[in-house]
């Protein structure tokens, strides 16, 4: 082989195994970091409260665990929170409540029929109940009897004027309600506020409440809420 | 450079490949009993579809039996499909169980279908995929699912309905087939 082709060769074959290192990189980044997404800014931050990182069932005052359902290996799955919501143009509760239905109907997830319902989410020690407050509704992109993704809200905590909601987002398997995952909802909910113009994406926020032990686990949740900021 | 665009080329050939074998799958008529739904649609949308991909649950409540009723469904958005589909029946008598014969067309009124203790029942739903939100959505508005058969391995059957969009400007007539096992 020539003295060129050898060196030409060394480039292509250089090249190939840093595309091969970047890759394996941005995978070993997604991984770890939950969404490969980045830390919500420090001024945001400074204005959350300290949140319980579950939905709570006030029926037995603890984490909700998908209605005590045991998952197919025998263990409990707790609902995390993994969802927060800033609303800085809120003027009062009732406004808040409005703002934060239309945002989610905007980005097609209106309030609809076919979930259970009574949750509540805790912020600085406060109980706050669930949006939507409707019984049985939750926000949803489809129909009950599909599989579809969801979320009930809690809130509004405010803040200087921030009004602050926290929420637990799942998907599930149509018809029977069985649970499939937590973070392809919230993802799937983060991406749409964004595209239909609902709510600015502010990154994520380690809420540390990824559980995986002998009795009970979180799924596939990473630890981390992602973090919207209403338009 | 050539290698690259080479090897992108043949990705792309691969996936087109993919996505053509997906969509024809969805669409294709057999004459042997397909497993999930078989269906002939005119109005709104037209055509006739193989719909393996469905799956199958049943509604727990603890008012019903546990085979009282059974469910058909998509994994919304369905990919190289022109809609998601759902589909339900329920014998809503205390204590019974799916059985042979007549279904009628429950009404479904803001996502809850209207059971009526002591019949027997079902709804369809059909949600034609890329469509920007809010989504149009098309529920049965008339006809009759027919169980032909039903145990506690199989059940099959066949439907002739008629979809409607909320303000009933477009319609949907669903006629077919409907084929699943249950193990």
């Amino acid at each position: 082989m020539h003295k060129f082709d050898i060196l030409q060769f060394m480039r292509v074959k250089l090249s190939i195994w840093l595309v091969v290192a970047i890759l394996l990189a941005a995978a070993c980044k997604k991984e770890e970091g939950g969404s490969a997404c980045k830390e919500v800014p420090t001024s945001l931050a400074s204005v959350l409260p300290e949140i319980e990182p579950f939905m709570i069932d006030t029926g037995r005052i603890s984490p909700a665990t998908w209605l005590g359902r045991p998952q197919p290996d025998g263990r409990l799955i707790q609902e995390p929170i993994n969802l927060i919501v800033l609303d800085e143009k809120a003027t009062s509760e009732a406004s808040a409540e409005a703002r934060l239905t239309a945002a989610f109907t905007k980005a097609g997830f209106a309030p609809r029929y076919g979930h259970s319902s009574g949750y509540w989410g805790k912020m600085n020690g406060d109980l706050y109940a669930q949006q939507p407050s409707v019984r049985d509704f939750a926000f949803s992109d489809y129909m009950w009897v599909f599989t579809n993704n969801h979320a009930r809200m809690f809130g509004p905590y405010i803040h200087e004027g921030i009004y602050v909601w926290i929420g637990s987002s799942s998907r599930e398997r149509g018809i029977a309600h069985d649970y499939v995952s937590f973070r392809i909802s919230r993802d799937a909910m983060v991406k749409e506020m964004v595209n239909y113009g609902a709510a600015d994406d502010a990154g994520c926020y380690f809420l540390n409440n990824k559980i995986d032990n002998a009795n009970v686990s979180t799924g596939d949740h990473d630890g981390f809420a992602g973090v919207l900021v209403l338009k | 450079m050539k290698k690259w665009i080479v090897s992108l080329a043949a990705l792309v050939a691969v996936f087109s490949y993919k996505f053509f074998v997906n969509a024809e799958h969805t669409t294709a008529q057999s004459s042997s009993p397909q497993i999930g739904l078989n269906i002939l649609m005119s109005g709104f949308l037209n055509g006739s579809f193989v719909r393996e991909d469905v799956a199958w649950s049943r509604i727990e409540n603890p008012l019903l039996a546990a085979d009282a009723t059974i469910g058909f469904f998509t994994d919304p958005p369905s990919k190289g499909a022109l809609f998601d589909i759902a589909m339900v029946l329920g014998n809503i008598v205390p204590g019974a169980v799916l059985e042979k014969g007549a279904y009628g067309v429950i009404p479904v009124v803001n996502d809850v279908p209207a059971l009526i203790p002591g019949t027997k029942g079902g709804f369809m739903t059909i949600v034609p995929t890329g469509q920007p939100v809010p989504r149009e959505e098309f529920f049965t508005r008339s006809g009759t699912f027919v169980v032909d058969s039903v145990s506690t391995s199989l059940i099959f059957g066949s439907m002739d309905l008629v979809l409607a969009n909320a303000d009933s400007s477009k319609t949907i007539t669903v006629t077919g087939t409907f084929y699943q096992p249950l193990n």
